[in-house]
């Protein structure tokens, strides 16, 4: 009787070494957690703190830039000169007419902006609808390419700038 | 210039009202605060108005300006209607700081989000039309046919004449829906707007986040995503990807909340967002099933009666099956033809392609870890994912495997791809993998309150016996 006592004693006494051993281990934890949550934050605000110079370029950088001449809606066709074609265009051809667009070679035209040409005009230039056959077309924008070249009947030729004419096809 | 902008104020404030009925419906709009969900309210009204004028649009329906109006407030009453078939919820309280060092990292981290979200506004409004290629080449001429041709139309300078018309139509849907209170195009106001909806995902963050994350961890984490340059830089931007990333960051959250205090209402919000990713570009639709697969399955371990409302998680991706339908009456490629999953049991192709797998993944794990990039956000946020695991294995397991998974599958496509690599990279890999970091960064305050302890995942069986604390309270289960 006396042995199962102590034994019982024994397991109670385990028992509790392992439950403290687990609470030790449990707190040992939280602290590891609590130290990293607070390193987090610390490194979370570093990181912002240390980036807070490009907002503050950035926004005076767009406040200049907007002073410019450019209009605001235009703006990604600068990058290819494309503006005053794009605003003669839109002036010069009715809002309900069909164009195309032919490139010519003469003098050759930079391959990035040979590329933005039309789809900058069908950004530009809506609600005229682009079609990429000729024989359809009312329009056509030339971009350094002689309209005698371009194999249809030539109603009227209109400048838009150095670079392309509006085109009106005669049916 | 003026007409557009108060057109374009007109146009917002009936996207929050449509978004604030969604919620108020939902009863999130009184467990989080009626006056604190106002960027919720625009970001949810937003999203929740892309998907309803999208189907309408796909099933050949395509309002005026009126009808633009009328879709807006019928936007607001489905989501009313839909909301009130979910529980309703006692306002939540906001976690305390205890500590005054806590309030001094409360209080720079809040001043910091400020700092950058009116840098970003003011950035925005002072910019011009956005000059990315695809924003003027595609995305915005796709918005201008819907807008001048009445919805998605075949014919010349129709919807499906540009590049990529496989795309999903809610950009432009929404682009063209803004441009009828403006008056007319106006691409040079939309920065401004992209940007709108930039701090409304912000502020959304914050406000469901106040009742489960510490002031003290949560406006920090904030503070280094909103100052994060790729972030940063591309709130004023036009291209729908950072998009895509705020709809499945949103998503994340939802899942991770529903998951945490099974309050169906994160579900009905989580759909919503995975909605409007899925029609929004084709990464959201990829992304956003991965998500519902790894939720549906962890809220499966959780329990059958936790599993089974997740199944409606299904419903988001499934908004793109309308979409699927329309390309295919209407002859177009129903999926890009800049790659194809078939190729991946072509074993003579991939081996032709090992040059192309370790390009990428090395230029891919550069725009998810480089610091001049996203700052710290992606080794933080995977940081507090792996402190999680101990606490909330439940969430920080699928966040892991999302975010493994998702990568993986980015890259398979840049694998797998037809165009140049070297193009293909530069072209888009760092916006598309934004996803990523943004997803990341969002859940990483949740995740080191979980890994605290602040908040805990509720035990199916337990819940049902004991009473479910007040959020901040400590909890007696577990």
């Amino acid at each position: 009787m006396a042995r199962a006592d102590m034994a019982s004693a024994m397991a109670r006494m385990d028992m509790a070494w392992a439950g403290a051993s687990i609470g030790r281990v449990g707190s040992r934890l939280r602290d590891v957690l609590k130290v990293s949550a607070v390193a987090i934050a610390a490194l979370s605000l570093y990181a912002a703190v240390s980036r807070t110079a490009a907002p503050i370029r950035a926004t005076r950088g767009a406040l200049r830039a907007n002073a410019g001449s450019t209009p605001r809606d235009l703006a990604p066709a600068a990058r290819f000169s494309l503006v005053p074609l794009i605003a003669a265009a839109k002036r010069v051809i009715p809002r309900d007419a069909v164009y195309t667009v032919v490139i010519g070679k003469n003098p050759p035209v930079d391959p990035l902006t040979a590329e933005a040409i039309q789809p900058m005009l069908s950004y530009g230039i809506a609600p005229r609808r682009y079609t990429p056959q000729l024989a359809d077309a009312d329009w056509v924008i030339t971009y350094h390419q002689s309209s005698e070249a371009l194999g249809v009947k030539v109603s009227r030729e209109i400048g838009l700038d150095a670079d392309g004419n509006a085109v009106r096809v005669a049916r | 210039v003026i007409r557009a902008y108060v057109g374009l104020t007109v146009f917002d404030i009936l996207v929050c009202a449509g978004g604030f009925l969604t919620l108020e419906g939902l009863g999130l709009a009184r467990f989080l605060g009626r006056a604190r969900s106002l960027g919720l309210a625009f970001f949810s009204g937003w999203a929740a108005s892309g998907v309803v004028m999208s189907l309408a649009a796909c099933f050949g329906w395509y309002p005026g300006p009126l009808g633009v109006a009328g879709a807006l407030v019928l936007t607001g009453a489905i989501g009313f209607s839909l909301g009130r078939l979910f529980p309703r919820s006692e306002p939540a309280d906001g976690m305390g700081t205890t500590s005054a060092a806590e309030r001094v990292l409360a209080i720079v981290g809040q001043v910091l989000v400020a700092f950058a979200l009116i840098c970003a506004l003011a950035t925005a409004a002072a910019s011009s039309a956005d000059g990315n290629w695809d924003v003027w080449a595609f995305w915005l001429p796709k918005a201008n046919a819907i807008y001048y041709f009445h919805g998605l139309q075949t014919g010349l300078s129709g919807f499906s004449t540009f590049a990529n018309p496989e795309y999903p139509p809610l950009f432009p849907v929404m682009t063209a829906a803004t441009y009828h209170f403006m008056g007319g195009a106006h691409p040079a106001l939309l920065p401004l707007q992209a940007c709108v909806l930039g701090v409304s995902f912000v502020a959304s963050v914050a406000v469901v986040l106040r009742p489960y994350v510490r002031a003290w961890i949560l406006y920090p984490a904030l503070a280094m995503l909103c100052l994060a340059p790729e972030f940063w830089g591309r709130l004023g931007t036009v291209l729908p990807d950072q998009l895509v990333g705020y709809f499945l960051a949103g998503a994340t959250l939802a899942c991770a909340l529903w998951l945490i205090e099974r309050r169906k209402a994160w579900l009905g919000l989580a759909t919503l967002l995975l909605a409007a990713a899925s029609l929004t570009k084709t990464e959201g639709l990829m992304l956003g099933v991965l998500l519902v697969v790894l939720v549906v399955a962890s809220s499966f371990v959780l329990g059958r009666v936790v599993g089974l409302p997740a199944v409606m998680l299904c419903l988001g991706p499934a908004a793109y099956l309308p979409w699927r339908r329309w390309l295919a009456a209407h002859d177009q490629p129903l999926s890009t033809a800049n790659y194809s999953w078939s190729k991946l049991f072509d074993p003579h192709y991939l081996d032709q392609r090992t040059h192309r797998l370790s390009f990428a993944a090395g230029h891919l794990s550069h725009f998810v870890f480089s610091q001049s990039i996203w700052s710290f956000v992606t080794p933080v946020g995977l940081a507090a994912a792996v402190l999680a695991l101990v606490a909330a294995p439940e969430i920080a397991l699928p966040l892991l495997a999302w975010v493994g998974i998702g990568f993986a599958g980015l890259l398979t496509t840049y694998w797998i791809g037809v165009p140049d690599i070297h193009w293909y990279i530069e072209t888009s890999a760092q916006r598309v993998i934004a996803t990523l970091p943004i997803v990341v960064g969002t859940a990483t305050p949740l995740l080191v309150s979980l890994a605290l302890g602040h908040v805990r995942v509720q035990p199916y069986a337990a819940r049902e016996r004991t009473r479910r604390p007040r959020l901040g309270e400590p909890d007696p289960v577990g």
